[in-house]
């Protein structure tokens, strides 16, 4: 299984119903979420299901209602075997904020798999952190 | 002949050279340029006013003292030694940046500038 980055930007302030959480309010700005697919391929294929998302009316995950409001600028992934979505959640979070509680998390225990940061700058250094923690095996493809 | 920039932070400053492609182009053509520093181990990087796609020869691995563009963060980067992200001493980037230069002389100077100090990147010529 491999993990994968999603960089949304969100351009206004809206309230939002992802899924059993219910209405949640997302402030403008920046924001990760961390998720997981099988194998090299199926890693490709999900972030690319991601892309297209915004179109679609299925809405089988909390991002996707994030999605269907706000923009994908891009995305990153490992191919690392053993890596799990909430260790990769909490070291961003050291450089942003976990939020709304819960999302993308319903089947771990979690406070959450999407993060917001206040700038671009702080994402881009918990991207660091996060390369460095995983010794470089972390890639970009632009969306 | 090539184009020689400028890099300048507080009383450090150090030359140098473009190389011959299209990163390189767009950079020279954004210059005058100023950003606060950050590091990442032995590499600064900031945030510049130029949007580039990776390029055809994007790659990871650096030279010590080479300059690139890195993509996902719209950031002029500069290396001198291993990053978190190196298994070596080699440099190594977050992600494949686009290399467009080299610093003259020794860019372990650069070891000084600290995180928050403007750098400046100017032309000579």
């Amino acid at each position: 299984m491999g993990l994968y980055l999603l960089h949304v930007w969100l351009g206004q302030e809206v309230t939002l119903v992802p899924g059993c959480l219910g209405p949640q309010p997302f402030r403008r700005g920046d924001y990760l979420y961390v998720g997981s697919a099988r194998g090299s391929g199926g890693l490709r294929a999900r972030i690319l299901r991601h892309a297209g998302s915004g179109c679609s009316p299925a809405r089988h995950w909390h991002i996707d209602t994030l999605l269907a409001t706000a923009d994908l600028l891009g995305a990153w992934w490992s191919p690392l075997e053993g890596q799990r979505e909430c260790s990769w959640a909490e070291c961003l979070s050291e450089e942003g904020q976990r939020n709304p509680d819960g999302f993308g998390a319903s089947d771990c225990r979690c406070e959450g798999h999407l993060v917001y940061f206040q700038s671009r700058e702080s994402l881009h250094r918990a991207i660091r952190k996060l390369t460095g923690a995983l010794s470089g095996q972390l890639h970009y493809e632009k969306l | 002949m090539s184009i020689v920039i400028e890099l300048s932070a507080g009383e450090i400053h150090l030359q140098a050279d473009l190389y011959e492609n299209e990163t390189a182009s767009a950079i020279l053509a954004a210059l005058p340029l100023e950003g606060s520093a950050a590091r990442w181990g032995n590499e600064i990087y900031f945030s510049i006013p130029v949007h580039l796609d990776p390029a055809s020869d994007a790659r990871d691995r650096m030279q010590a003292g080479e300059l690139a563009y890195w993509p996902p963060g719209m950031a002029f980067c500069i290396f001198w030694g291993p990053t978190p992200a190196s298994e070596g001493d080699e440099p190594r980037a977050a992600s494949a940046v686009n290399p467009f230069g080299l610093i003259r002389g020794d860019p372990k100077d650069l070891a000084s500038v600290r995180d928050g100090e403007t750098m400046r990147v100017t032309l000579i010529g």
